[in-house]
């Protein structure tokens, strides 16, 4: 029988209360699809830490002041991994980005694709954005952008080659003005399209990100990349969607293995499944937050699986 | 006969001006002979604060360029970076016995570690292809000298044993961003790196530096993405610098040719 794997990522913000535990929207990490879905890493970020900050009051960061228990429905609610955000979410350090100069923008995040992705002759790629900051963060940070804003242009691009002639290819897009707040904006590129002749296999995926720079965006003692400011929607022109939920998700949920500055415990961070753990079909991913901190925090929660369509 | 493969790197500095569409000149990035070309990689670093309005579009010469509109240069970017001056070459180079490897690398001013930053050392990774043992082809200038000389490095520990073939696998230095001028020549005395600075723009300090490991990621290119050139076809990137500044790019495209023995 003929096996496709097909990408699958789910998401949710979550509100963790003050000194409280939430458990997350299990209706949010179900498997809805008749396929069995097999689980690869539950990924988190959130807003970058202020340098120096005590570990029991709010100052952004998320890897060091909650709880985790993670578990499949069936079972108990909660019952597979108990974990401390700062001991089992442990970030491999992928991408190594380099800072060109002070206020440098040259960063970009790598959405981790587990293995290649096959786009059809006739398919494509169907990509929105959405700014998820307060746009009002930007104003002042535009002067250190050599003029420009942070979320200026916004491109995406997605390497690989054509898969009967081996000619390197790219499928692209690039939105040509500043993302500015409200809702969701799709590329409406042709770059983005495969060309008709022979399917596209796609080995990496690359989409702009931003990077906060002392004093103008949250405040940092450090140059520090921000991965929660956009968020991206990626599916095919054709067949299962990979991103089925109606909202984008953000950068650092996507691309959980993009690493640029440590120090302050922005995130993204990944808890990577264990081989051959599956969610089948109508089971739900259990996952509960226990703040530590006194006072309440809002992080994104990302499952990235491989829907096994037979 | 057997098949050898020959590192590259080849490395150019030009400028774009402001509100402007330039694109990378030609001749530099064909290989110039060997039976085929494998790309590995290629870096462009802008000038610091100009990667936003900086777009830019790939092809091949004779072909199309791979999309109709440009993209921004940062976006490219997909691969890791090393956490010092190393370039593994896409494939190995295989280097035989009555063979050395020769080298001039630059030495770097006082640093953090006193007086050890004065030496110049190179360091090739390799195995013995006869029995697959590890094998380093190194050598190392230990004369304290003032920043700036260049040390030249061609000693007997730079020489392919007398028993084995050797493929060697990476290239370092130990120095990083803001290491020091490295030239290295195989034993048919060719050079491995060329750079050249086009249209009377002066190159930037660092444009004979980290020519192991360019100052951002590279974008990776690869057999494996398909990056197989004909000699006769010559990789190509054209840009657009939207700012109201002129910026300098320093692009280095990295490979190697596949050549019979």
């Amino acid at each position: 029988m003929y096996v496709e794997l097909v990408p699958r990522w789910l998401w949710q913000e979550v509100a963790i209360p003050q000194s409280g535990e939430v458990i997350v929207d299990p209706s949010n990490f179900a498997n809805t699809t008749p396929y069995p879905m097999r689980l690869h890493w539950l990924s988190i970020c959130g807003k970058a830490a202020v340098s120096g900050a005590p570990y029991d009051e709010l100052s952004g960061g998320v890897t060091r002041r909650f709880n985790v228990e993670v578990g499949i429905t069936g079972y108990s609610d909660v019952n597979l991994v108990p974990m401390v955000g700062s001991a089992f979410f442990c970030a491999r350090r992928v991408i190594q980005k380099d800072y060109n100069g002070a206020g440098s923008a040259a960063h970009s995040a790598n959405v981790f694709i587990p293995r290649a992705l096959r786009i059809p002759k006739d398919g494509g790629l169907v990509v929105e954005i959405q700014n998820i900051s307060n746009p009002d963060d930007y104003t002042v940070a535009k002067s250190v952008y050599g003029g420009y804003l942070p979320i200026f242009q916004p491109s995406i691009v997605a390497q690989g080659y054509h898969d009967e002639s081996k000619i390197p290819g790219f499928l692209a897009g690039r939105i040509p003005e500043t993302l500015l707040g409200g809702g969701p904006q799709r590329f409406n590129c042709s770059d983005l399209l495969n060309q008709g002749r022979e399917d596209f296999i796609i080995t990496s995926v690359n989409v702009d990100s931003t990077t906060a720079t002392p004093g103008y965006l949250d405040v940092q003692a450090e140059e520090v990349p921000t991965l929660n400011k956009t968020a991206w929607r990626i599916n095919p022109v054709t067949g299962i969607q990979w991103m089925p939920q109606p909202d984008p998700i953000p950068t650092g949920c996507i691309a959980p293995f993009t690493r640029t500055y440590d120090a302050n415990d922005e995130g993204p961070k990944v808890y990577e499944f264990p081989k051959n753990v599956v969610l089948t079909p109508r089971q739900r991913l259990g996952v509960k937050f226990t703040d530590q901190s006194s006072s309440a925090q809002t992080i994104y929660v990302c499952l990235h699986g491989e829907l096994e369509v037979r | 006969m057997t098949t050898n493969y020959l590192p590259f790197i080849k490395r150019q500095y030009f400028e774009v001006a402001a509100n402007s569409r330039d694109y990378a000149r030609l001749p530099l990035f064909s290989s110039g002979g060997g039976e085929r070309v494998i790309l590995g990689d290629f870096a462009v670093d802008t000038s610091p604060g100009l990667e936003y309005p900086m777009l830019m579009r790939i092809g091949i010469l004779g072909y199309k360029y791979f999309t109709e509109d440009f993209q921004k240069v940062i976006v490219y970017h997909n691969g890791p970076r090393h956490l010092c001056s190393c370039w593994r070459f896409p494939k190995p180079y295989r280097l035989y016995p009555g063979q050395r490897m020769r080298a001039q690398v630059e030495k770097i001013t006082d640093g953090p570690v006193g007086k050890r930053d004065h030496y110049g050392a190179i360091m090739f990774n390799g195995k013995r292809e006869r029995d697959d043992k590890p094998i380093m082809l190194y050598d190392s200038d230990e004369t304290p000298g003032s920043g700036g000389t260049r040390a030249t490095l061609n000693g007997e520990t730079l020489a392919c044993p007398h028993d084995s073939p050797v493929l060697l696998y990476s290239a370092t230095i130990p120095q990083f961003s803001g290491g020091p001028y490295v030239q290295i020549w195989g034993p048919d005395d060719r050079e491995w790196f060329e750079a050249t600075a086009y249209g009377g723009a002066a190159p930037p300090g660092a444009f004979d530096n980290d020519i192991l490991a360019p100052s951002v990621n590279p974008m990776v290119l690869g057999e494996q993405n398909g990056w197989v050139l004909d000699p006769k076809q010559i990789f190509t990137a054209e840009f657009i610098n939207q700012s109201a500044a002129s910026s300098g790019l320093l692009l280095t495209l990295r490979g190697v040719i596949e050549v019979k023995e």
